[in-house]
Formats: structure tokens, sequence, C-alpha cells
């Protein structure tokens, strides 16, 4: 995969949407993300931002979730959905 | 009898609360956002002889979070030895809702997936294969409407099956094989040591120590009493782990591997059972697009809350008037009445002026607003418009280092303050959590409420012609609550800055779809309830401080009554922030409950001014004018009622949710301090300008 189709969360359009790549967030808020959906491969879409355009809203996994574009920075996303079994773990 | 335990859990905003009411036929108080329900309730229900007891568990994300709203429900989830765990899902949102449910299927051996909300995914186009999904997920499943009597009566049903008949073996979440190579050896290690435990919780346990060992390590505590065991096996957890390190697999990827193995199968299991006919638009978006705006989004809100003000103020105006009248009539029969026995005359007054006077003043002036205002407040509530406000307002409060759920926590404390502060559970940091919990009583509560209302109808209404004037006086309380915002904010900041320096917390609220609210049960919880609740704290609380304040009163100490003396000598401080010694006592006598704050200051005057009728509010005005109020005595009382230390109630509602008298007494002080300082200013600023 090329580097360059990796941006964050934060590059989304409103309306626009894109596959999760991975999550750049300390473990506890790292855990909390992966409960609401955000999880490498989901789908997400951003759907309206609050008046002063934080947070913004996003659609995930059939949830709407508000998130802080602090938070979204931290979240990469990647245009294509990742193959799977990228790790042999 | 034979009893069984059932634990009703899920995500938030799925309906638990409703399917709980449905069962139980209790009036657990549902809304239409996440973090509604804080603590757990419990009801029950019986059929064939079997009490079935149900346990309401607040809405979580996760089975192993740390933050406080979740914790409750999870030390239920891990530790109790429930008969059924009834996992509650949202049809519309069923793709996370299954990988909940899948980490849920870990922790309990016995599991009914209630799917929710069926007709409303019906009606977005998505369908729900119920049997394929029970089928796929090898436990029992059932689809419902809460709000259908009949699906309720299946839900019974099928928890009486269930309860007694445990489904054998659900389906499993099969991590990535080295990990799941860890998980087994652990798991049979575990079992070898200690053979008491079902091969299913061993491998919860196996787990939770590899995925997360802190929480891990809890249930392990919980579950095995044997430290010697423990220890064994914790050590064995973490050899595996630097096992794994050393071929490369550092616990960060143990806990990608495992969250992505759960939602993968999550995602099969939807993708298998669930058809979305059409790409229907969900309908809530364009009124999102509105009510968020950056041009409309604040205003409209604003626009919600005046135009909610501003009808409470009409709508109560009436009953208002005829509740007092009425009142008053009574009293006087029922003092003719006692003067004809043989009562002495003491207690007789004791007994009307004092007890039925203060009472009965509290139920006509303080009741109306209420139950007006809560209604159509609750009416936004189950509309879902409470999580908008939050993420509307989280960059103002961001700016105070806090985050947009403290706004939740204001709305509840509109409400009550009690509420609001356990409400504060639902704030993650804890900075934050605990200067939104010193700031709720900065939101007028409805104790307070009735008094605002009528005294800005009075005073600044009064300024206005008729047209204008219940207009006028609706801004104005709407300014008192911006005003109560703006302090809260303010306050906020300087507590995280100085008081609770902690790190930063985030914002992570979910949104829910807009749901049509139940009117009719809305209106009569809310009428029934409130108003039951309202007058019993009338009963409970103004009856006694009537007939204190009559006492007060009547008795003489050297010519002089204990009533004057008190505020005689709070007198000089009260004058400096603009009000009276009268009023300064009467907020300090009303501790135990905000609703007699104005019926004690018109007791007090009366006592000296003799008896005056005031059973309509131009009359009230007047008997106030007479005792010195001006503009000023009226905005200073509406900002010191704002902006003054929390009742009773909310104070040891305070020291229960912080464990810390320190806390408590800062949640004393603080506002307190806000609300003399704020009257000295105003007081300072009008005698300059006037």
């Amino acid at each position: 995969m090329h580097k360059d189709e990796i941006k964050s969360l934060c590059s989304l359009q409103t309306g626009g949407g894109s596959y999760i790549y991975s999550l750049n967030t300390d473990e506890e808020e790292t855990r909390r993300l992966t409960d609401l959906g955000f999880t490498p491969g989901s789908y997400v879409t951003l759907v309206f931002k609050s008046p002063f355009g934080n947070p913004c809203a996003y659609r995930i996994m059939g949830g709407t979730i508000a998130l802080r574009n602090e938070t979204a920075e931290k979240i990469l996303i990647s245009v294509k959905s990742p193959e799977s079994g990228e790790a042999d773990l | 009898m034979i009893s069984k335990n059932i634990n009703l859990v899920g995500n938030p905003n799925v309906g638990k609360s409703t399917v709980f009411n449905a069962l139980t036929g209790l009036k657990q108080h549902t809304g239409n956002w996440s973090g509604k329900t804080v603590e757990s309730a419990s009801g029950n229900f019986f059929a064939n002889g079997i009490k079935y007891e149900i346990f309401d568990l607040p809405g979580t994300y996760s089975i192993t979070s740390v933050s406080p709203d979740e914790k409750s429900a999870e030390d239920r989830i891990c530790f109790s030895n429930a008969d059924l765990t009834v996992i509650v899902t949202d049809a519309t949102c069923l793709e996370r809702n299954l990988n909940f449910a899948l980490r849920l299927l870990e922790a309990s051996d016995n599991v009914l997936l209630c799917v929710n909300l069926i007709d409303e995914a019906k009606a977005n186009g998505i369908s729900v294969d119920i049997e394929k999904l029970s089928e796929t997920m090898k436990i029992p499943v059932i689809g419902i409407c809460a709000k259908k009597h009949k699906d309720i009566q299946k839900l019974k049903e099928a928890i009486a099956y269930a309860s007694q008949n445990p489904a054998s073996s659900a389906v499993n979440v099969t991590y990535p094989q080295k990990i799941e190579n860890a998980i087994n050896t652990l798991c049979e290690f575990t079992l070898s040591l200690y053979a008491d435990i079902s091969p299913h919780l061993a491998r919860f346990i196996a787990i939770k120590l590899l995925d997360n060992p802190l929480v891990g390590k809890k249930i392990l505590f919980k579950k095995i009493h044997n430290p010697e065991t423990r220890v064994q096996i914790t050590s064995k957890s973490e050899e595996l782990l630097s096992n794994l390190k050393a071929i490369g697999i550092y616990p960060i990827n143990i806990r990608d591997g495992i969250a992505e193995s759960c939602v993968k199968l999550s995602n099969y299991i939807f993708d298998k059972c669930v058809t979305k006919s059409n790409n229907k638009k969900l309908c809530g978006n364009t009124a999102d697009k509105i009510l968020t705006s950056k041009i409309t989004g604040i205003p409209i809100m604003l626009l919600f809350l005046c135009g909610i003000l501003w009808l409470t103020l009409c709508g109560a105006n009436y009953p208002s008037q005829f509740l007092s009248n009425a009142f008053s009539t009574l009293g006087e029969h029922l003092k003719l009445l006692l003067s004809h026995t043989s009562i002495p005359d003491f207690l007789c007054n004791i007994l009307v002026d004092g007890i039925y006077g203060t009472t009965t003043w509290v139920m006509a002036v303080m009741l109306p607003p209420m139950v007006i205002f809560f209604p159509l407040f609750t009416v936004l509530e189950d509309l879902g418009f409470l999580p908008r406000i939050a993420f509307n307002l989280d960059r103002c409060f961001k700016a105070a280092n806090s985050c947009g759920k403290q706004a939740l926590t204001m709305c509840m404390g509109l409400g009550c303050n009690a509420v609001g502060v356990s409400g504060c559970r639902i704030i993650s940091s804890e900075s934050e959590r605990r200067a939104a919990i010193i700031t709720n009583t900065f939101m007028p509560c409805n104790g307070r409420f009735g008094m605002l209302t009528i005294l800005s109808g009075i005073f600044i209404g009064g300024c206005f012609d008729n047209k204008l004037s219940s207009f006028a006086s609706a801004a104005f309380v709407l300014l008192l609550i911006i005003i109560g915002t703006l302090t809260t904010l303010f306050v906020t900041f300087l507590l995280t800055k100085f008081v609770f320096k902690n790190k930063k917390g985030s914002f992570v609220l979910e949104l829910p779809p807009y749901r049509r609210p139940q009117l009719i049960k809305v209106l009569t919880r809310s009428l029934l309830d409130r108003t039951i609740i309202i007058l019993g704290r009338a009963i409970s609380v103004a009856a006694p401080a009537g007939a204190l304040i009559w006492l007060l009163a009547s008795l003489n100490i050297n010519g002089l009554s204990p009533l004057y003396i008190c505020t005689d000598f709070l007198d000089p401080f009260a004058r400096l922030i603009g009000l009276d010694g009268v009023i300064l006592f009467s907020f300090i006598l009303a501790m135990p409950a905000n609703e007699i704050v104005l019926p004690i200051i018109l007791m007090c005057y009366m006592s000296t001014n003799k008896m005056i009728d005031f059973s309509t509010v131009t009359a009230l005005g007047e008997l106030l004018r007479n005792n010195g109020w001006t503009m000023l005595t009226a905005i200073n009382v509406m900002l010191f009622s704002l902006l003054h230390f929390p009742c009773a109630t909310t104070l040891k509602t305070i020291k229960a949710e912080t464990k810390s008298t320190k806390m408590m007494i800062l949640a004393f002080i603080i506002p307190t301090i806000c609300g003399i300082c704020v009257c000295f200013l105003t007081t300072v600023a009008y005698r300059i300008l006037f």
C-alpha cells in the first residue's frame, strides 16, 4: 500500500467515507474506540460537523459517534479496504 | 419459591430501560441518550410460580473498561452469578451490538439475545433474520419491539425457557492462531490447578489475562479464592506473554488481534443475517444538519429552551392563581373551624398560618411551572435532542478543560441537582467529573425554578405591557440559565486549571437516532410521578419549616422575636450584596429544600406586617415592594438563588459520589462565594448607574 493513500480521519469531507487503517491513540482510548466500532477495516463516514467544526459526528458500524478532531487526527484511514491477513499472528 | 436472577445488559440507548419497565411494570426513567441510567435498578415478574428477578444494568460499550459509569455494569456482568444474561440490542445498529454480544458471550455461559426496535429497523429497510441469527450464534434469539405488549409476553416466555434450559455451547470467537494457542494453554493450565470452575470461565479468564492483564487479574481475584493458585496462574500468563513477545507479538498486537477477530466474526454474522433492502437515507440526517449547523445550530437550541420557558410561564399563571385562591379560601374556613374547637389559639395559628400556609404556598406556586416544564423537557429528552446539545457545546466546554458531556449533566441538574451530580459518572476524566459535580448547582433545579419564574414575572415582566411581559420574563429566565452556564464554564476552567490538575480527557459520545417520543407515557409519567414526589417534599420539608418560622416569629426574647434577632444580625452583610437579612436568612433556612425560600421570605415579612392577601401575583409583588424590594433586590435574589450553596440532598449526594468530605465542603463554599461576589458587583454597578 502506498503511503500517500493513508490520511488522518480529519481529512474527510462531510459526506465522505473511507476505511480505517490504524489507530494511534493511547491504550485506554484505543479500547474505547474499538468498542465503538473503530477497528481497522471498518468503513467510516463523516456525517456532520458541530457548529464550531469540532467535534464531528461519524457513522460507523451502524452508530453515529461524535469525536473531537484531536482524537480523529490519531485515526488513520485509507481509501482502499485493507487486505485481510496482514499479520501472521 | 424458586427464583431466577436475570441480568439485562447492552450498549447504551438500545432501550434496556423500556424493556425493563415493560417486563417488571416499574417506572425506571427512560430517555433517548446514553448515560440515562447510571444506577442499576431491579424488579421482578412471576411466571408459572417462578420469580424472575431482573437487574437493569447501565448501558455499556464494553465489559472491561475503566470509566466510572460502566463500572457497576461490568462488575455485575463479570462477578454476579446470574441464571441468564439477556443482551438487549438495537436492530438499527446491530453491527456494533453484535460485537459487544460476542464479547459478552465469553463472560457469561447462559445468554439470550434480544433484538429490540425491530419495527424501527424495518421502517429503515433493515430486516433481521432472527432464526438464522440464533443458528449462527448458537444461542436463543428473540426479535421484539419493546413498546408492544404482545412482544413483551413473548420475551417473558423466552426468558422463562432460557433460564431453565441453558444453551449448550454458544459460538466462540476464534483468535489468530498463536494467540489462540496461548489462550488454550493458559485455560488448560487453570483447569488443571482448579477444577471447580467451568471451562467457559477458564477461557474467559485466560483471554482477559492476555488481552488486558489488569482486568484479568481483577476477575481472577474474584473467581479463584486460593492466593497460591492465583499466583501460579498469573505467572503462567506472564510467561506466555513473554513467549509471545519473543516471537514478535507484543501486548498491543494481542489486543488488536483479539479486537479484530471479534469484529470479523460479528461482521460475518451481520452480513449473513441482516439484509438492507434499500439504501434509504436515515431521516435524522437532515434534522441533524439543521440542528448542528454552523449558523442555525446554537440559535435553534436557545429558541427551543426559550420556547419551553415561555410555555411554562404562560401556562403556569392560571392554575397557580386558581390554586392559591382555593387554598386561601380553604385556609379561612379552616381557621374558622378550628376557632370553634377547644384547640388553643397558639396551636391553631401554628397549624394554619405556619404549616398550612407554607405547604399550600409551595404547592400553589411551585407545582404548576414544574408540571408544565418537565413533560416538555422529557419530550426533548425522548426525542434525542440532549446529546446534540452536548455535541454542539463541546467546543465551549473544551475551552474550559471539560467536555460536552458536562452539558448533559447540567440538563439533568435542571431537573434536580442531586440527579445531575450522580449523572456526572458519565464523564470519564476524574478532574472533569469533579469540576462538573461542584458546578452542577449553577443550573437552577426545579425547586428554584418556580421562584425564578415568579420573580421574573413580577419584576421583569411587570416592566412591559401585557403582550410582551411573558416573553420578557421567559427571556430573562433564559438569560439566568445562560449566566449559570457561563459561570459553570468559568468555574470549571478555574477548577481544572488550578485545583484538580489531571490529564486531559477526551470526548466520545454516541448520537442516537431521533425517536418519536412516547407522548402519552411522558405526560402521565412526569405528571403523576413528579407531582407525587414534589407534594411529598413540600409536605415533609415545608410543613416543619413553616412551623419553625412561625415559632421564631412569635416567640419573645426581651421583647424581640428570635426571627428578628437573626435577620437583624444578617442584615448589614445582606444589604452589602443587595439583599436583606430576611432573604439571606430564608436561603439558609431553606437548606433542606430550595422550594421553600420564597414562602419563608413571605412568612417573615408577614409576621411583622400582619396578614395580607397575596393570592394574586400582583398582590405578591405589592407585598415584596412594601418590604423594600427594588428591581435590584429582585435581580439579586434571582442571581443568588442561581449561585449559592446546593441543597442538603445534593450535598449528601456529592459526598456519596466522591467519597470525600473535602469535595462536599468545596461544593458548598465555591458557589456561595460566586453568588456573593456577583451580587456585590451588581449592587455596586446598580448604585453607580442609578
